[in-house]
């Protein structure tokens, strides 16, 4: 998929684990890791929004478009 | 490159092997012990007297070209003639016929045991269970087709080692219609299923 998350990148940046974030966003580990290695089909809003606030980043942080 | 089976592959590859191995074992059982596996001409109808317990079928005769063909026996029930020959030939095409359909079918068995396996463990929503229903769907079109095969060895072997005299012996075609929407149905119900799995499927990896 052309749509590439950089989630991993933006955590390491700012130091905090997948189970302590799993936990701030009210999501299971297992479904971050989906995030995190790109096997999501499709992000909601309300987790895209808790995201960047947890990580204090914009969408474009996370999200990135690659041509293939 | 080495070459690894999933244990899903090794399991189906033995249960095929198995439903192969009993499928033989039912063609060898009906060639050695069933006897109605020798051909049955079936003519008719007769004109009964049921009071005297008379059949009457006037300027018929049914002459085997064979002299070899063992033990020929009429048995008269219902109006019709059942001439029964028995021929080794017959029964060994016979034999590996319905060992085929004994194959497909009971792989088509194990495949909706299979299928009814996953329901009770609350997960039919996967993809093998699509292919079930595509085996299942072509078994229930092949049905006809192996009618007709079996009509057509009947009426060949009919014609080419017997002198029927005064009769006529009609060409049968299997009744297709039935089977022909019932596949249809089992793959329209495939294509469903398959729409629900993309569904499940989304909606368990949406974040």
């Amino acid at each position: 998929m052309p749509i590439i998350v950089n989630l991993d990148v933006m955590m390491a940046k700012r130091k905090i684990r997948s189970k302590e974030l799993a936990e701030r966003l009210g999501i299971t580990e297992a479904n971050l890791s989906i995030l995190k290695t790109g096997k999501a089909k499709a992000v909601r809003f309300s987790t895209l929004e808790a995201l960047c606030k947890e990580l204090d980043c914009q969408p474009g942080d996370l999200l990135a478009f690659e041509n293939d | 490159m080495k070459l690894t089976f999933s244990n899903t592959s090794i399991f189906m590859l033995r249960t095929f092997q198995v439903t192969i191995s009993i499928g033989l074992l039912f063609g060898l059982f009906v060639l050695l012990f069933v006897e109605d596996t020798s051909t049955q001409l079936t003519f008719g109808p007769l004109n009964l007297d049921h009071g005297n317990n008379i059949a009457q079928m006037a300027n018929i005769s049914i002459t085997p070209l064979d002299t070899n063909m063992t033990s020929p026996k009429i048995v008269i029930d219902h109006a019709r003639v059942n001439y029964y020959v028995h021929s080794y030939g017959y029964r060994v095409v016979g034999a590996i016929l319905f060992s085929i359909a004994a194959v497909i079918g009971l792989y088509a068995l194990q495949q909706l045991i299979l299928m009814i396996k996953s329901l009770d463990n609350g997960n039919p929503f996967i993809r093998e269970n699509v292919w079930r229903i595509y085996i299942l769907a072509t078994v229930v079109y092949l049905v006809p087709v192996f009618k007709l095969a079996f009509y057509l060895f009947n009426y060949s072997w009919i014609k080419s080692n017997f002198v029927l005299d005064g009769l006529q012996l009609n060409w049968k075609t299997p009744e297709s219609g039935q089977w022909i929407i019932f596949g249809t149905l089992l793959i329209t119900i495939g294509k469903i299923f398959e729409q629900g799995i993309k569904l499940r499927e989304e909606n368990e990896l949406t974040v």
